[in-house]
């Protein structure tokens, strides 16, 4: 586990997406306090385990590597080694990079989608293919990616995450530069954190943030034993906001983990 | 009476069976499925909403 929390923490900004599946029976509100007890700062999506259509495997910990367009990679165990697998990773983060597909045109659609987040640029490449039916398959593809940006910014609103909600909307905001419908929409967005009461969870959720990435980087070290202290600080600039509450849910958690 | 058990075996497990779609090999496309919610996530929980991007999916155990 902590080579895969070094691995995202390393490539999340490169393109790897990072899930973390608990597979021995663990509750699923008990997972965030868990995590942060033995790695502190960590912010990547974690979840209980199901059964995935992936190969079984023996032992934990295990992972799967699944390409840009879906393709099973690799599966195996930190045991294996990191030669096999990282070889197969920064293949795919070349792709994201540069794009992939059947055509030139195809793979600079992909390049902007998702390698430089360029929603406005993908939708330009896309709208200039003159096969119209593969501009129409790509023109679905980018209006899924900006559905799935606005999605998300919502999503991170209602999990209390208001300061990477807003840095989500401005990052959209350039990204989509130039069209107009999706500026409106996203103009719309942006005033949700301007409300008195987005600025009250902003003022608590700017510093759990700033904490959060401070603590992948290992700025400060933190142990199980110190979070609480590090943390509580921060609640009593806002304990009745959604973030207050979501971080002193956190702290005790980690205290009630501490206790096992 | 063995018979039908073993008819009303296969017929309980039919339904199942068309839920979980064969495992993927390595090398090949995996089929759709859905992921639980996921804290820190995005909102994403279909494996076809990550197209796009290299997936790593981490198992782990609290134990």
């Amino acid at each position: 586990m902590p080579h895969a929390f070094e691995r995202d923490r390393e490539l999340r900004d490169k393109g790897l997406v990072s899930l973390f599946l608990e597979s021995q029976g663990a509750a699923d509100d008990t997972l965030e306090s868990f995590t942060w007890s033995h790695w502190p700062g960590f912010d990547a999506p974690v979840s209980t385990s199901t059964k995935l259509p992936i190969p079984d495997f023996r032992g934990l910990p295990h992972a799967a590597l699944i390409g840009v367009d879906g393709t099973l990679l690799w599966e195996g165990s930190p045991s294996d080694g990191e030669k096999p697998v990282r070889e197969k990773l920064d293949a795919e983060l070349a792709k994201v990079q540069k794009g992939w597909g059947p055509t030139a045109e195809v793979k600079k659609v992909r390049a902007a989608l998702y390698g430089k987040g360029n929603l406005a640029e993908a939708r330009k490449q896309a709208d200039a293919i003159t096969d119209l039916t593969l501009q129409a398959e790509l023109r679905k593809e980018v209006d899924a990616a900006y559905a799935r940006r606005t999605a998300a910014i919502k999503h991170a609103q209602e999990e209390a995450r208001w300061s990477e909600a807003k840095e989500l909307t401005v990052a959209l905001q350039k990204s989509t530069a130039g069209v107009a419908d999706w500026q409106t929409e996203i103009t719309g967005l942006l005033a949700s954190f301007d409300t008195p009461e987005a600025k009250k969870e902003l003022a608590i959720d700017d510093k759990r943030l700033k904490l959060v990435r401070a603590l992948r980087e290992g700025k400060p070290r933190a142990t199980q034993a110190t979070l609480p202290g590090l943390l509580q600080p921060l609640v009593k600039a806002g304990p009745d906001t959604k973030a207050g509450q979501r971080l002193q849910k956190l702290i005790d958690g980690i205290k009630a983990t501490a206790k096992e | 009476m063995r018979k039908t058990h073993l008819l009303c075996a296969a017929l309980f497990a039919m339904p199942l069976a068309a839920q979980q779609p064969a495992a993927a090999k390595v090398g090949d496309k995996v089929p759709e499925f859905t992921f639980p919610q996921f804290h820190n996530g995005d909102g994403r929980q279909k494996l076809s909403d990550f197209i796009g991007h290299p997936l790593m999916i981490e198992f782990w155990g609290v134990h």
